[in-house]
């Protein structure tokens, strides 16, 4: 006890103290809770994707590989912020899944465009308007490339991309609701090149299907 | 009744590698501690299926938290307090949506979900099924404060209820706590 129980006589204190003394720490649940907290983690996992998976020919990765490489990712603690950073992260799953088949579900973002190794030079963009243009001028290649898809894949795409787009939207509406805010708009700023960037996987993806 | 600090295997590495993001890692440490948190879930909720979804929130609350654990208490006790942090912040915001902030005591006495036979030897049966009869008030104030050695003081901030509340909970499950004993 943790104190001198005063509500209680001496000797009630005594009892109930040796009571509790004997209780029992340890009370392991009757079933194995770890596959359904390992479900909720691998649900949560954040994956630096290498960008040679997405190059012509490259190996696939292990599933062993991913995990090893697994991190955890910046935490938003805006909810709209993470909302939107969710739906963006699920349609990349929807394309890397496709793509990797891996054994293990994991969720994927893909590498910040100025990361090393053999990230495609970062391009500047001076506002959203250039994000915009850029991510125009990809689906357009993208939509030429779209015949050398098959059905189910070009649906994939679609539906990632209006993931992406809706992460976007939310994301633009909610700095619009806190213009003077510079994390909101380096947020923006990140989901739109990841829009860029999945655009210009998607086009590699069309591309080694064409070949 | 040990405390959260009892012998622990936990390696400065391992608890590294489960930060870094090693899932196996973190998995030995569940294994580790699961029958200590799950105690102390099924103490706090009095109901099994309850204890369980409390054991794996705080699982994965610990997952997520894992980078801010500093090694400046065990692993055991840091689990023990998010444990309850996670329980707490789930049963004020239940508290809230019913409307009843102060006045959980005048609930319905659960333990209704715990099977105490499971618990462990006969001679325990009476002190854990009393505990989970208790008012859900009472019962967490006293689970946090004799079996946990949370103040009145810490309790009361952390589940947003007076302090007066507090001991008078701790006062209403210490008197039908012996009352179960003396049956």
């Amino acid at each position: 006890m943790n104190d001198l129980t005063p509500d209680l006589t001496p000797d009630e204190t005594r009892r109930l103290r040796d009571a509790v003394a004997a209780l029992p720490e340890s009370v392991d649940p009757e079933r194995d809770l770890w596959p359904d907290i390992r479900e909720r983690i691998e649900a949560t996992r954040v994956v630096a994707l290498p960008r040679e998976q997405f190059a012509p020919h490259a190996p696939r990765a292990q599933p062993a590989q991913s995990a090893q490489s697994a991190h955890r990712g910046p935490r938003v603690t805006w909810p709209r912020l993470a909302a939107a950073a969710a739906v963006l992260v699920l349609a990349s799953v929807a394309l890397t899944r496709w793509m990797t088949e891996p054994a293990v579900q994991t969720m994927v973002v893909a590498p910040a465009m100025d990361s090393a190794g053999t990230a495609r030079a970062a391009v500047s963009f001076a506002s959203f308007d250039s994000f915009e243009r850029t991510a125009a001028d990809l689906s357009a290649t993208l939509d030429r490339r779209a015949g050398q898809l098959d059905p189910a894949t070009r649906a994939v795409l679609e539906r990632s991309l209006r993931t992406i787009d809706q992460a976007i939207a939310e994301a633009r509406e909610a700095l619009a609701a806190d213009p003077a805010s510079a994390a909101m708009r380096g947020f923006v700023e990140s989901v739109y090149r990841q829009k860029v960037d999945f655009l210009r996987r998607a086009n590699d993806v069309a591309a080694l299907r064409g070949t | 009744m040990p405390s959260p600090d009892g012998p622990s295997a936990d390696s400065p590495a391992e608890i590294r590698a489960a930060q870094a993001g090693d899932a196996a890692a973190f998995e030995r440490l569940y294994r580790r501690h699961v029958g200590r948190v799950h105690g102390l879930a099924l103490r706090l909720t009095a109901d099994r299926r309850r204890a369980e979804e409390l054991v794996q929130d705080a699982f994965v609350r610990a997952w997520e938290k894992l980078g801010t654990f500093r090694g400046e208490s065990s692993f055991a006790t840091w689990m023990h307090r998010l444990t309850v942090n996670v329980f707490l912040v789930a049963d004020r915001a239940e508290r809230r949506r019913g409307g009843h902030e102060e006045t959980r005591d005048e609930l319905p006495e659960t333990g209704a979900g715990l099977d105490t036979d499971a618990l462990g030897p006969e001679g325990r049966m009476d002190l854990e099924q009393a505990i989970a009869r208790l008012p859900a008030g009472a019962r967490t104030a006293f689970v946090l404060h004799e079996l946990q050695g949370y103040s009145h003081d810490e309790i009361a901030a952390l589940s947003g209820v007076a302090p007066a509340t507090i001991r008078a909970q701790l006062f209403r499950a210490r008197r039908k706590l012996m009352e179960a004993l003396d049956r």
